[in-house]
């Protein structure tokens, strides 16, 4: 079968021929990072999940710094027993603070998992979403938390770490893509992070905005 | 040996002796509650060659032969990966 000789070989010569190099790359990542990061992640995950209303749960989450993988690059992973794991593409091209918003971001899925059925904003979002009648395989149902992770994670950057950070979203397509979405969050999520809106007003009145309640809009019953 | 036992003896070794079966097993939370200054829970960031192998070869899946091999890592790994295949 000749596939499987073509993994096998990649297998074999894996760790004489390509691991050096790329063991090279990534310990200058992970030396950055242990510099740039690492002193002040507690205080971000802690600004974040006050922001989120996450309980700390308390974990340790093991990311693991990869020279390569499938897109998007960067993946929460669940090993059995719910325990987050995440692995982060850490390509040398990539702007340092559109990495650290993306460890960031990782850690925010770490964070809702490992705080499941904590009535965090998310999942507070998921219960709107349901009441505006959306079902868990729509896209919004999925994109509209997914959504807040990145406007979190990037009002979390400027806060901790550097206040000139450009949005992971701006930086690329993302938020461009995510349409309404993006615009109603950006538009909402940093009142209440300035103290100008409650939490739980925060995410009504984004629900509110992108699935208005069939009092408003019959329509979308 | 078969093909498929090549990369499950692979993967059994990286689940086993990478290390990455240390990390499921977590300290109990602390029953003190914690000043949101510096959170209690913390990232652990990491290298390891196996789990950089492993993520190679995914993505190197569609420039090897596409959907087999995707399908050859499905029917590999659940067995022996800790990870699910695919993120939630
Ligand atoms: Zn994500």
């Amino acid at each position: 079968m000749r596939l499987a000789a073509a993994i096998e070989e990649r297998i074999s010569s894996f760790e004489t021929e390509l691991w050096p190099s790329r063991k090279v790359e990534l310990e200058a990542r992970l030396n950055y990072l242990e510099a740039a990061f690492v002193p002040r992640h507690r205080e971000a995950l802690a600004f974040m999940m006050e922001s989120l209303g996450i309980a700390d749960p308390h974990v340790q989450v093991p990311m693991f710094l990869v020279t390569r993988t499938n897109p998007p690059g960067a993946m929460t992973y669940y090993l059995r027993g719910d325990q987050p794991v995440a692995v982060v593409e850490v390509g040398s091209g990539e702007a340092d603070g559109l990495l650290l918003e993306t460890l960031l971001h990782e850690s925010t899925h770490a964070l809702d998992i490992a705080s499941k059925g904590d009535d965090n904003a998310f999942d507070q979002l998921r219960a709107r979403l349901l009441e505006r009648g959306l079902v868990r395989s729509d896209a919004g149902f999925h994109d509209v938390p997914h959504t807040l992770m990145f406007v979190q994670a990037a009002a979390t950057m400027r806060r901790v770490y550097d206040p000139e950070h450009v949005a992971y979203g701006d930086a690329t397509d993302l938020y461009e893509r995510s349409g309404a979405i993006a615009t109603v969050e950006n538009g909402i999520w940093p009142r209440f992070l300035n103290g100008e809106l409650a939490r739980e007003e925060a995410l009504h009145q984004i629900v509110d905005a992108l699935y208005p309640s069939s009092d408003e809009d019959p329509s979308r019953r | 040996m078969t093909d498929g036992r090549v990369l499950v003896t692979l993967l059994l070794a990286l689940a086993l002796g990478a290390g990455v079966g240390d990390t499921v097993a977590i300290a109990a939370s602390q029953p003190e509650p914690s000043v949101p200054v510096a959170a209690a829970s913390s990232l652990e960031l990491r290298i390891d060659p196996l789990v950089d192998l492993y993520f190679f070869v995914r993505a190197q899946a569609a420039d090897l032969s596409g959907a087999p091999l995707a399908g050859y890592l499905a029917r590999a790994l659940p067995a022996t990966w800790p990870f699910d295949l695919d993120p939630r």
